[in-house]
């Protein structure tokens, strides 16, 4: 491995730079007075306060899970802070109002808010820490009737909604971190698509997390009515830290008779130096629940960072002919670790599923596929196709496949495929004879090994996300 | 502890020399399995642990002719006979086996033999330590042993035969262990039979070690009597330039578990441990498989099949492991499953863990039941609907019988899968 390239890996992370913003943050620890006072703080109804109550009585009574493929150091729940929110100073009507600081984070992280109002079709509504800041497109959305706004405006404006749908997918009594993320949660992104109507335009959130030693808590919740369609996209990022932040979110998607919810995530939390010191816990519960008949949901997600990644996001593929769908690339270098994969539930007939997971180790990191493709008796003529691949760059690297598969009707065609494989050497010989130089070449392996994936994702996300990998792995191989 | 612990405590036998090694500082602490741990999940360990069995039924007065019959002509002059776990030095015969070999208990064993077999006991198998190993190192009473030395080929496949023959609702804890020397070549069957015998547990366990350049090939069978239980312990461990065959086909019997354990412990060996389980009624057939290359330039292969019918159930967990600098490891696995019934039932888990960049690792998992375009094509040809479906499914079952070196066994095998064909017709 040349020098050069080298550097190229080692290259630090770019989005590492703390805000001086001030925050409004409650004492760290966990207890009945915390979540009391962050839902106290956020002016929530009473049943939103039973709702935390009850997941964190429950949340005392269990304990971590520890069967992922990952090691790491627990997180002392006592020492992190589960609330920092920006100090608000009055209701913002519009971006200009937003502190010109915070605009200024978005603006080095090349996501402007007020160019993308301008340029781009893109409705954000920014998570900072865990409020948010600002949403934009409000009102294009709202004339088509799609509600897209923050969990704690749902919670005001939408309480019938919310209560409706919160919870019905991953139930607070779920596990460990979901039981947590239910007690604690801070903000969030609502979004819901009434019927018939299809979602104008790609609607995005944008999260990072700025106080040292807090946790982010978010949740989001979509629902999309009979015939609805809404594409969302996610990015996460946050500055460095030596000391290891968690993040336990929760997604739960509902889509309704011939509805279809299309999920995008770029993941580049911190993933802790060389070393291994610092970065993000990412634990996150994504669940979506194909309800109606002939609904579909699809997952797309590629993750770059945390220094510990343990998400699965699933499809329980209830209405007949509902189809779930999962793309992945999981990429670690250094002394990442991710364990992540899907779990496909068919329940009603004729239930499609699609798995295709790519995964790419480096340096010294373990990264994991576990997946569960599970078929009910009542799952007549199901279907499903799964295919994992794993790429290793490196001799001290690893690459792990736990693919559960439980089938309780004949009828059911299942296929799992697995293959592992690396950059060859003449693979960089033939690139380097045709004039093509080793970080191209070793960037156009790559992205052909993924392509799969990211030919699901948006476009500006497809960009984006090419962009992360070529950054993040160019030249790894000699 | 247990009742089931206790019972198979109460019911053993006396050690002979090899078993009294076995059961020296041995005690049964490990809890047993649960639904609940990850490697029992879908075993329905509760079968078998909330029973309890007595001390083995007495062997019945059994002849040669009674062995001719169900043994493999092949093997005539190399078997190795045991009747409810105890040898029976009538009925077995040794005359086809080459000078030098030993095979039979301890006491038969010359001195070199016995130091083989000595060194090479419980030095594979403790890859497994719960609460079965612990109660097979415990409870056994004899040991099967096979050395072959240095250079020398065995032409005639040795028979290893558990026959359980009558009574019911007893346990034998068989051991077996098998040590092919540098440059040796040997072909074993390994038979677990059950006859007028019903509700029995054998809890057994073998060790195969394949010197450098050695040849083993193995043939497990699993053909147990009615409502009987039967957890293997199979493992192996190969030497540089080791080939190791084997192919383990289980039939019949109510509860089989097979866990394969291999390990890849020199360069340049190759690996096969093939499998296939016809499983109807209420059985269960399952396969927990681990095979570790320690080494580079290992060959390993690994293709297991399930014919699933009735209530039946089929288990796979096949674990591959390439430990970090086991460069250039070529890795195959594949399981396929055959759904003929609606209350048929596969749960499988092909596993990878790779710690070395430079290996070709590939592997798959289908569920599946007959194609209608295949049975329809057959049928055009003038077959009965149910004559395509056996012949479908029997051809399913004959890639994996094929890999079988020996004619009788094959042929055995492939009448059980027309058998069964048959009646899922």
């Amino acid at each position: 491995m040349s020098s050069d390239i080298q550097n190229i890996i080692d290259r630090p992370y770019e989005y590492g730079f703390v805000s001086d913003i001030e925050s409004e943050q409650l004492p760290r620890g966990i207890n009945e007075d915390i979540v009391r006072a962050i839902s106290a703080l956020k002016e929530e109804p009473e049943w939103m306060l039973e709702f935390r109550l009850k997941a964190f009585r429950h949340w005392e009574t269990m304990t971590e899970p520890e069967w992922a493929n990952v090691t790491y150091e627990k997180p002392n729940f006592q020492d992190i802070i589960y609330y920092s929110a920006p100090k608000v100073k009055k209701k913002k009507e519009s971006l200009d109002e937003v502190d010109p600081a915070i605009l200024e984070v978005y603006e080095k992280l090349g996501i402007p808010l007020h160019e993308q109002k301008m340029l781009q079709n893109v409705a954000v509504d920014a998570v900072f820490d865990s409020v948010s800041v600002a949403t934009t497109f409000k009102k294009k959305l709202k004339d088509a009737g799609v509600i897209f706004c923050s969990f704690t405006e749902a919670i005001r404006d939408y309480p019938e909604l919310v209560q409706k749908y919160l919870g019905s997918v991953v139930p607070h009594t779920d596990n460990f971190y979901a039981a947590l993320n239910s007690a604690v949660f801070s903000d969030g992104s609502f979004v819901f698509v009434p019927k018939g109507v299809k979602s104008p335009m790609e609607l995005s959130t944008y999260f990072r997390i700025n106080t040292q030693d807090a946790g982010q808590f978010e949740r989001t919740l979509i629902v999309c009515e009979e015939g609805a369609y809404v594409s969302y996209l996610e990015g996460c990022t946050a500055p460095q830290f030596d000391t290891n932040q968690l993040h336990a979110a929760v997604v739960e998607l509902v889509a309704l008779d011939d509805a279809e919810i299309k999920y995008s995530t770029v993941q580049n939390w911190y993933a802790g130096d060389e070393n291994g010191k610092g970065g993000i816990f990412n634990f996150v519960t994504k669940r979506g629940l194909c309800e109606g008949r002939n609904s579909k949901i699809s997952w797309t997600q590629v993750e770059t960072g945390s220094a510990v990644t343990w998400k699965y996001p699933s499809c329980i593929l209830k209405g007949d002919n509902s189809i779930g769908e999962f793309y992945s690339v999981a990429l670690t270098n250094n002394k990442q670790q991710a364990d992540t994969g899907t779990k496909m539930v068919h329940i009603g007939k004729n239930t499609r599923s699609t798995i295709i997971s790519k995964g790419i180790s480096a340096g010294d990191s373990q990264n994991s596929y576990r997946g569960q493709v599970k078929i009910n008796r009542s799952a007549e003529g199901a279907r499903n196709y799964s295919e994992c691949d794993s790429m290793l760059i490196g001799e001290t690297c690893g690459a792990h496949t736990f693919p559960y598969i439980e089938v309780n009707n004949p009828t059911a065609q299942v296929e799992h495929e697995a293959t592992t494989s690396r950059i060859g050497a003449d693979q960089i010989f033939y690139f380097l004879q045709r004039g093509i130089d080793e970080e191209d070449a070793i960037s156009m392996i790559i992205n052909g090994f993924c392509k799969d994936v990211f030919r699901e994702l948006p476009m500006e996300f497809a960009v984006e996300a090419q962009k992360l990998l070529g950054i993040k792995l160019e030249g790894s191989v000699g | 502890m247990s009742d089931l612990i206790q019972s198979l405590l109460d019911g053993r036998g006396d050690a002979d020399a090899l078993a009294s090694l076995l059961r020296d500082g041995t005690e049964v602490t490990a809890e047993l399995p649960t639904p609940k741990s990850e490697e029992w999940r879908f075993s329905a360990p509760k079968r078998l642990t909330n029973m309890t069995f007595g001390a083995a039924a007495a062997a019945a007065s059994l002849s040669a002719k009674d062995i001719d019959a169900i043994a493999p002509p092949e093997t005539r002059g190399a078997r190795l006979v045991f009747v409810n776990g105890q040898f029976d030095a009538e009925l077995s015969e040794t005359s086809a086996l080459p000078e030098g070999v030993g095979a039979g208990l301890s006491d038969s064993l010359d001195d070199a033999a016995l130091g083989a077999v000595k060194d090479g006991l419980g030095s594979v198998a403790s890859y497994y330590d719960d609460a079965f190993m612990q109660l097979n190192k415990a409870c056994a009473s004899q040991v099967a042993c096979l050395v072959v030395p240095r250079n020398v080929v065995v032409e005639t496949p040795v028979h290893v035969l558990y026959l359980s023959h009558g009574g019911q609702d007893w346990a034998t804890h068989p051991r077996t262990i098998v040590v092919a020397g540098p440059n040796s070549k040997v072909q074993i069957v390994e038979d677990y039979r059950g006859k007028e015998a019903s509700g029995y547990f054998n809890n057994a366990v073998t060790e195969v070690i394949v010197g450098d350049n050695a040849r083993v090939d193995h043939v497990r069978l699993q053909r147990e009597g009615e409502g009987a239980f039967n957890l293997l312990r199979a493992t192996a461990k190969l030497g540089r330039d080791a080939h190791y065959d084997s192919v383990t086909a289980t039939v019949d019997g109510d509860w089989n578990r097979v866990d394969l354990y291999a390990q890849n412990d020199g360069e340049n060996t190759f690996c096969r441990i093939d499998g296939l389980a016809m499983v109807d009624g209420d059985r269960l057939a399952d396969t927990h498989s681990v095979l570790d290359n320690t080494r580079p330039h290992c060959d390993s292969h690994q293709l297991h099949k399930c014919i699933v019918d009735g209530n039946g159930r089929a288990v796979f967990n096949g674990k591959i492991f390439v430990r970090q600098y086991a460069q250039k490891v070529d890795a195959y696995q594949l399981n396929r499953n055959l759904l003929l019934s609606p209350k048929a039932r596969v749960d499988t888990k092909p596993q990878l863990e790779i710690f070395a960049d430079d290996v070709k690792c590939s592997h798959g998992a289908t569920i599946g039941q007959l194609d209608n375009a295949q049975l329809f094509y057959l049928q055009s040809r003038g077959f009965t609907p149910a004559q395509a479906k056996g012949l479908l499914t029997y051809a399913f079952a004959a890639e994996v019988i094929d890999a079988i070196h020996i004619p009788s066994v094959v042929e055995e095998l492939e009448q059980e899968a027309s058998r069964r064909t048959r009646t899922a017709g």
